[in-house]
């Protein structure tokens, strides 16, 4: 007796399973979003060696390691930044990481060229960030900007800034993001 | 009458044919299928206005965006980026929830990629809600879903973030097809 109710429990919860199954169902809607194509491009605004500091340029000139000493000068001229073509641009640097900044007492990264100036981009002072993300600074036509650093540090040590060089289509929203690291020592 | 035993051979071997013929037959009988017809008519199947479409973002013209009738399709011809650096379209099409009292669950999916796809470092898709915040990303490359709910009246972007290695060379390309599927519209009508 008892294994027949055993047996029509059993029979119940499995069909009460499969309802519970058969009656699930979803209502959606599917549209499609296609990139036809995405390719890969020449650069057209690319870094070159500067004159002062140690500057390593890698594959495609989209990226850089620049390398200076504690020095309380100016290396005015580490690297530059090309524009290849009568495009115009708009460039700023931007903090994204660090290492072993608390030795830095004075330090600024800046871009200046003769036509727009000098242009304050990433300031560190005693350790500390006062400015992280520059202001936009034109890139004209064929021009070249050139970025500087100035190093003051009490203590040694190594210190690394990791910078994106972001370069805006004017009136977008549509940027690139090369990396360049700045090595301290 | 005298019946030869030859003659009541042959008549046996008859009679046990059609048995076997008779059983044969039975046999197909029985196993053909029983059924009945029932109907399910869908009446009228209606066309309705999508609740949730696509609409040209502030990048559209860098990003070469077209959004097709009635906003339920968008292409994108001009997306690109150079070898070893990030290219960013921060605002390439829009999701916009025309529906004034709903929201709507979204998952946007990969559903197809082809082409020079080992040249690729990086390809995401980001959907930022009206405050900026990030509300979903898609990795096209390892095609792992992101799921979100735009809420009702809103308009939300969409960023395309796109990194080619190093040894990408300029003759690289691939082209990439995204799913959104959205649930829940069309049952309140």
């Amino acid at each position: 007796m008892k294994l027949g109710y055993l047996t029509i429990t059993f029979l119940s919860i499995i069909l009460f399973a499969t309802l519970l199954v058969s009656v699930y169902g979803s209502i959606y809607n599917t549209f499609h979003g296609q990139a036809l194509t995405i390719s890969a491009e020449t650069p057209k605004v690319i870094l070159q060696n500067g004159t002062v500091g140690t500057s390593m340029i890698y594959t495609n000139k989209t990226s850089a390691l620049i390398s200076v000493e504690n020095s309380s000068t100016t290396y005015d001229y580490v690297l530059r930044v090309n524009n290849t073509t009568t495009d115009s641009w708009q460039i700023r640097l931007e903090k994204y990481s660090d290492s072993n900044i608390s030795r830095l007492q004075n330090c600024t990264i800046y871009f200046h060229n003769s036509t727009n100036g000098i242009s304050n981009q990433i300031y560190i002072e005693n350790g500390s960030y006062t400015q992280d993300l520059g202001p936009w600074y034109d890139l004209t036509s064929l021009a070249t900007t050139y970025i500087a650093i100035t190093v003051d540090a009490n203590d040694t040590g190594t210190s690394y800034v990791y910078i994106y060089l972001e370069i805006l289509v004017p009136n977008t929203t549509t940027h690139n993001l090369f990396i360049i690291v700045f090595e301290i020592t | 009458m005298k019946i030869s035993t030859d003659d009541g051979k042959t008549k046996r071997k008859v009679l046990r044919l059609m048995c076997f013929l008779l059983s044969g037959l039975l046999v197909m009988t029985v196993s053909a299928a029983v059924y009945n017809y029932i109907y399910l008519q869908a009446t009228p199947i209606s066309s309705q206005i999508a609740k949730v479409v696509f609409a040209n973002g502030s990048d559209a013209t860098e990003a070469g965006t077209s959004v097709g009738t009635n906003g339920t399709y968008v292409i994108f011809t001009s997306l690109s980026g150079w070898p070893n650096a990030t290219r960013v379209y921060e605002n390439t099409t829009v999701i916009k929830n025309d529906d004034s009292a709903s929201d709507f669950t979204c998952q946007l999916n990969r559903d197809s990629w082809s082409g020079d796809a080992a040249s690729i470092d990086e390809l995401y898709v980001k959907v930022y809600d009206t405050t900026d915040t990030l509300q979903g990303t898609l990795d096209v490359k390892t095609g792992n879903y992101t799921t979100f709910t735009i809420l009702h009246g809103e308009v939300w972007r969409v960023e395309w973030r796109i990194r080619w290695s190093a040894t990408a060379l300029s003759t690289d390309s691939i082209t990439v097809t995204l799913e959104l599927r959205i649930t829940g519209e069309g049952t309140d009508e």
